[in-house]
């Protein structure tokens, strides 16, 4: 009797549970289950540095957090190596659909692995190489590099320059310029000395470098093209203005004037979304300007003044009027026209063919 | 218990239905919410799609425009900015070149600020914008010197000219789209268009117009219902290739249903179909497992039912003894009545006596067989018999019966059938018996007609088909179905005055399956019924049965012949009975036989007879205390150097159930007789196993003794004597057994009278009066029949202080006359010694 009703209530309980179960498999079934797309990074240091590949890690964590991606970091993975080849394979095996080369070698030295996966979406931070399945995206750092110029050219009192650069490539060379043209658009006089350190990452090259720059060149200001900030720190330390690169480094003193900074979170949403979108590599680049707020300027130092402050805003406000900074006459440092009055160098030559110097760059070899 | 199980189990049941059908309740809305849903997200993707494509014309026409404008750049004269006129007046249409810092070389002035699109230009980029401030659109190329741009050719747009050019009709003109930007501006709208800014506003599609924004974080086109005033519309936007430009719209959710919308209805009704299944199959599933529940009860009661009836069958056939003694007791006693009384009216008495003890034993035989029956006890029992023989018994049984009655008894039996037939014929026996009693029974004038006759006879077989008709009182066509059961009696209205258990039928029909025969009624009720059955026999001899009625009345003469009275002297026999009176019953009605008979009132004394003495036969009482009849049986037959170890035994038993016969035979018994003993059948036995030398038959005078009147003498010796049989030996017993009863039957009658307890005093006074008459003390006897009637009344309640006044009158007289009587019996006594 008893056994019966208990029975009776289990199978009670099993039928109503098996209602629920296959309604519950009804009502699911149906649901897309959407599978996190899974990006790709690959850094040059680690996640952690301060710097280059910290930025750019924040960055593209930020726009797969806000658009459900699975992030895959290689980390430490040098530029003139295979490690970079071999990080691309893992990423894929791993998933991955859309690969980030955050540095700027990246894809000219892989070309061939970038070709064999044609099916993978690969964005790299360069803009002289792109392919169906390879889309540039950058900064319009030049812009702000050249209003760092003119904080430089209102401020240095010797007018020599220092400009310490990792190697001279259309990215380094388009920086250089905008800088000198922000420079000498103050200060027609002033020099800029740029000396090659031959890596993005070297702390006893940076150093030395800046250090050769103030002894032989006596420069009472230095800004640079790498991915730390010890160029920053050398000149702090030797008490000479300094602007940053990257990102502000807060622990200088006032002669740390500002830096030319990157907002890679805006960057990277902007292109993350494209691929989510399934719209990856349908555009060959991307290049966003100040206006976008992807480049700009960091706080500016005590040290500089409200007349210094004006100029950068008239510049700034020209550039977002249009009058953008490689255009009007430009001359290189040979002296050849390369831009005349009334007229504006494209984009495809900024990114593509610039290796030459505005005049007022002096190379230290 | 019953009443709350069946509470319970209504409740389970209501419990079941109400818990499914909210389940159900909430699973079928989740699931036509989820349907809808479903149909929903189609909706919207296929409006999505729609929007996909129209942003796909608006890119191409963009696209178109760009080329044109790009194709027409070199017509700028790079010189001065100067433009030919190589651009038709177009309403709404204007041109320029501007340089690239801002100032026009032609057309008019246009903002950096208010269109991106000239950065863009100026930066290499062919690019379309519109502007923040009013309904323009600008296609805007840059113009190269060389590596340079220059240059920038624009095109501008009023928004209402390029909607009119760039054909943006919606779902074949069912929907309605237009272009914004990415704040939702309008910037081009077709005339007609019905979307304005209070279309995004409206509460609704402002929430739908949210949830787009979200899913175009991650799509670029999207689409929502929303169901607003404007009505039930599933709006959508998609991104254009332009960034900044999107196609934001509408689509009437009816025409994008079309014919999905019916799924939902469809889908509904078969899950409801589906859930009323459900609830049917739980209900019966529920339904199922109470009828289990109840069927295990049933089978649970049938169990106690069985052993109940057990219990009953073993009781009615334990009782078996019980009831026969005393019955034996009776008819053997009456018998003795029957032989030796003269009185007419004692004789009649005695016939009635004789026939309700036949009666009463009849039913007990009925109850015992049904019980038998019915605990499955019976069997088939197959023997040889004639056919002819099994015909004579019953005739003769019945003849009697019927002609008492006054009725005509004809028999009716074809010759042809075999003579020597093998079956049970004791089952035989008894269902013909059973059929013509009950024809007797129920018939009150006519008559009453067996008829016997073969039907598929082959070689070996041949089935008797038995009919028996009357003329009675027939049977109502409603009760032919239950004639067969047991304890069935019809019209009891009518019938009340006709004994019977109601068991006759329903054992013949028990029977007649067991035997694999069948029985058929026919009958109209008020004329007569007719009951016939079939049943399958053996042949043993195929000599046929001949003439019945011829053989039948030579049997007759046979049988007369046996009436004759026998005497054997010389043969001696033995009785062995626990019962005295049976044995008393037994002496007494061999005692003309003038057999020597010794009697034995245990088994152990009939075997300390039978070492030392030989019989020609023992009669032995089965059911006996410490050692039955069985028992007895074996020890005799070996015991050692016994005198009677070979001799016939014979069973001597109340146990008169079908098929004992066979159980006697089997355990070594020579042949059986059932109590009460009839005394026919027992001179049978005798005749048949006493050794033919030793008897001598004589043809006995009927002599009819003429009772002698005469009432003064208080002892009538002959009267006494032919209750005894005639013997004096026997009849001066019993008056010395009178005679010392005297004292402590007047002690008895005086405690009684002075106790007045009449009960008791009518017992004891009608015990005077039979032992009085058994010695012939007809006075005292008639004394006593007077105070035991008033006795009666008594008891019966009728007129109490009268019948009590008679009796304290008379008792005293009674006594008086007793002891006189007494000294009379004594003086008899005195004399005959």
């Amino acid at each position: 009797m008893r056994n019966s009703k208990v029975r009776q209530k289990i199978l009670l309980v099993m039928m109503a549970f098996l209602i629920v179960v296959i309604a519950g498999i009804i009502i699911m079934t149906g649901y897309k289950k959407s599978v996190a797309p899974k990006i790709g990074l690959i850094i040059t240091g680690s996640r952690t540095d301060a710097g280059w590949n910290g930025v750019h890690y924040q960055g593209v964590s930020y726009a797969c957090d806000k658009l459900d991606a699975k992030l895959i970091v290689k980390e430490n993975v040098p530029e003139n190596s295979a490690l970079c080849a071999e990080a691309i394979r893992e990423l894929v095996d791993d998933g991955a659909g859309m690969i980030i080369l955050s540095s700027y070698a990246y894809p000219e030295m892989v070309k061939d692995v970038i070709e064999s996966y044609p099916e993978v979406a690969f964005y790299g931070s360069s803009a002289e190489y792109y392919a169906d399945n390879m889309t540039s995206y950058f900064g319009r750092m030049y812009q702000a590099r050249y209003l760092a110029g003119i904080i430089a050219g209102m401020t240095t009192k010797n007018n020599r320059i220092g400009y310490v650069a990792a190697m001279p490539n259309i990215e380094v060379s388009r920086g250089i310029n905008a800088f000198t043209l922000g420079v000498r658009s103050v200060n027609p006089e002033a020099v800029i000395n740029v000396v090659w350190t031959g890596s993005w990452d070297n702390e006893k090259a940076e150093t030395e470098a800046t250090s050769r720059l103030i002894n032989d060149k006596d420069i009472d200001l230095v800004t640079y093209h790498q991915n730390r900030h010890y160029v920053a720190q050398t000149a702090d330390a030797a008490g000479i203005y300094s602007i940053g690169y990257n990102e502000a480094e807060n622990n200088l003193s006032e002669k740390y004037l500002t830096a030319a900074v990157w907002n890679w979170e805006a960057l990277y949403y902007g292109i993350v979304r494209e691929y989510v979108l399934g719209e990856g590599n349908d555009v060959k680049r991307h290049w966003f300007g100040i206006n976008t707020g992807v480049v700009g300027l960091s706080e500016y130092s005590s040290a500089i003044n409200e007349n210094v402050i004006n100029a950068v805003e008239v510049a700034k406000s020209d550039i977002l009027a249009g009058k953008d900074v490689f255009s009007g006459v430009i001359y290189d440092n040979n002296g050849q026209l390369r831009c005349d009055e009334g007229e504006s160098i494209s984009d495809e030559m900024l990114l593509e063919k610039l290796d030459w110097f505005v005049d007022g760059v002096e190379i230290y070899e | 218990m019953n009443e709350n199980n069946f509470k319970r189990s209504l409740r389970n049941t209501a419990a079941v239905v109400v818990t499914s059908f909210i389940v159900l309740i909430i699973v079928c809305t989740a699931m036509g919410m989820k349907i809808r849903d479903i149909v929903d997200v189609h909706m919207e993707e296929h409006v999505a799609e729609q929007g996909q494509m129209i942003s796909r014309i608006i890119d191409n026409s963009f696209a178109d425009e760009l080329r044109l404008l790009s194709d027409a750049t070199v017509f700028v004269d790079l010189e001065n900015g100067s433009l030919g006129r190589i651009f038709s007046e177009e309403e709404g249409i204007s041109y320029g070149v501007l340089r690239i810092n801002g100032e026009p070389t032609v057309g008019e002035k246009l903002d950096f600020r208010e269109y991106e699109g000239i950065f863009e230009a100026i930066h290499g980029n062919a690019s379309v914008s519109c502007s923040n401030k009013s309904d323009k659109v600008l296609f805007a190329v840059p113009v190269y010197n060389g590596a340079n741009v220059k240059y920038v050719l624009y095109k501008l747009y009023d928004s209402s000219v390029l909607a009119k050019k760039i054909d943006i009709s919606c779902f074949g003109g069912k929907g309605d789209c237009v272009i914004t930007d990415i704040e939702g501006n309008i910037i081009l709208k077709e005339i007609d268009s019905r979307i304005d800014k209070e279309f995004f506003e409206e509460k609704n599609n402002a929430e739908a117009f949210g949830r787009i924004s979200d899913k175009m974080n991650i799509s670029s086109i999207a689409a929502s219902r929303s169901k607003s005033p404007y009505g039930d519309n599933v709006l959508f936007a998609a991104e254009t290739d332009y960034s900044g430009l999107y196609v934001m719209g509408y689509v009437p959710a009816e025409d994008v249903r079309g014919d999905i919308s019916l799924i939902v209805p469809l889908v509904l009704w078969c899950f409801g179909l589906l859930w009323l299944l459900l609830l049917i199959v739980t209900v019966y599933l529920i339904g199922a497992e109470k009828k289990v529940k109840e069927s295990d009860e049933l089978l649970r009661a049938k169990e106690i039912a069985e052993k109940a009836n057990k219990a009953k069958s073993d009781f009615l056939a334990n009782m078996s003894h019980e009831i026969r003694t005393p019955i034996n007791a009776v008819i053997g006693m009456n018998e003795m009545i029957l032989r030796e009384s003269g009185d007419k009216n004692v004789l009649e008495y005695a016939s009635n006596i004789e026939s309700a003890s036949r009666n009463l034993l009849d039913i007990i035989n009925d109850i015992l067989d049904f019980s038998k029956i019915e605990s499955g006890k019976t069997e088939v029992v197959e023997s040889n018999y004639r056919l002819g023989e099994l015909l004579n018994d019953v005739v003769n049984m019945m003849e009697m019966k019927a002609s008492d009655k006054g009725l005509n008894f004809e028999v009716i039996v074809d010759g042809n059938l075999p003579s020597g037939l093998c079956g049970d014929d004791v089952k035989i026996r008894q269902i013909m018996l059973n059929l013509l009693n009950n024809a007797v029974k129920y018939t009150a004038k006519g008559a009453i007609r067996l008829r016997v006759s073969g039907e598929d006879v082959t070689a070996d077989s041949v089935t008797l088909k038995v009919a028996v008709e009357d003329t009675g009182i027939g049977i109502k066509e409603a009760d032919k179905n239950g004639l067969f059961e047991g304890f069935r009696r019809l019209d009891l209205e009518k019938n009340r005055n006709i004994e019977g258990t109601g068991l006759g039928l329903a054992i013949t029909r028990k029977f007649l399956d067991m035997m694999g025969g069948r029985i058929e009624v026919e009958s109209s009720y008020g004329e007569g019924s007719s009951f016939i059955f079939w049943v399958a026999q053996r042949i043993i001899d195929t000599e046929p049965l001949g003439d019945f009625e011829e053989n039948y009345r030579k049997q007759k003469e046979v049988d007369y012949k046996y009436n004759q009275t026998f005497v054997a002297p010389d043969a001696k026999i033995l009785v062995v009975d626990d019962n005295q009176i049976n044995l008393l019953v037994v002496r007494k009605l061999l005692e003309k036989t003038q057999i020597q008979i010794t009697e034995a009132m245990s088994g152990r004394e009939a075997l300390e007879l039978m070492q030392s003495n030989r019989y020609d036969i023992v009669f032995l009482d089965h059911m006996m205390p410490e050692m039955d009849g069985i028992e007895t049986l074996k020890l005799a037959r070996k015991q050692d150097g016994g005198m009677c170890r070979d001799v016939t035994i014979i069973a001597l038993t109340a146990n008169a159930i079908s098929g004992v016969r066979e159980m006697y035979l089997s355990e070594g018994f020579d042949d059986y007789i059932s109590k009460p003993i009839s005394i026919k059948q027992l001179e049978e036995l005798l005749m048949k196993y006493l050794p033919a030398g030793k008897i001598s038959f004589c043809i006995e005078k009927e002599t009819v003794a003429v009772p002698e009147e005469e009432p003064a003498n208080l002892l009538d010796y002959n009267r006494g004597l032919h209750y005894c049989a005639g013997s004096k030996e026997v009849y001066a017993e019993i008056v010395k057994m009178f005679c010392d009863s005297y004292e402590k039957k007047c002690v008895e009658l005086e405690t009684y009278f002075t106790g007045e307890d009449w009960n008791n005093y009518t017992v004891s006074i009608h015990a005077l009066k039979s032992n009085a008459l058994n010695i012939g003390a007809g006075k005292l006897a008639d004394s006593c029949l007077e105070l035991e009637l008033a006795g009666k009344k008594i008891r019966a309640g009728e007129d109490v202080t009268g019948h009590t006044e008679f009796i304290e009158k008379n008792h005293e007289a009674a006594i008086r006359l007793f002891g006189e009587t007494i000294k009379v019996a004594e003086e008899y006594l005195g004399r005959t010694k």
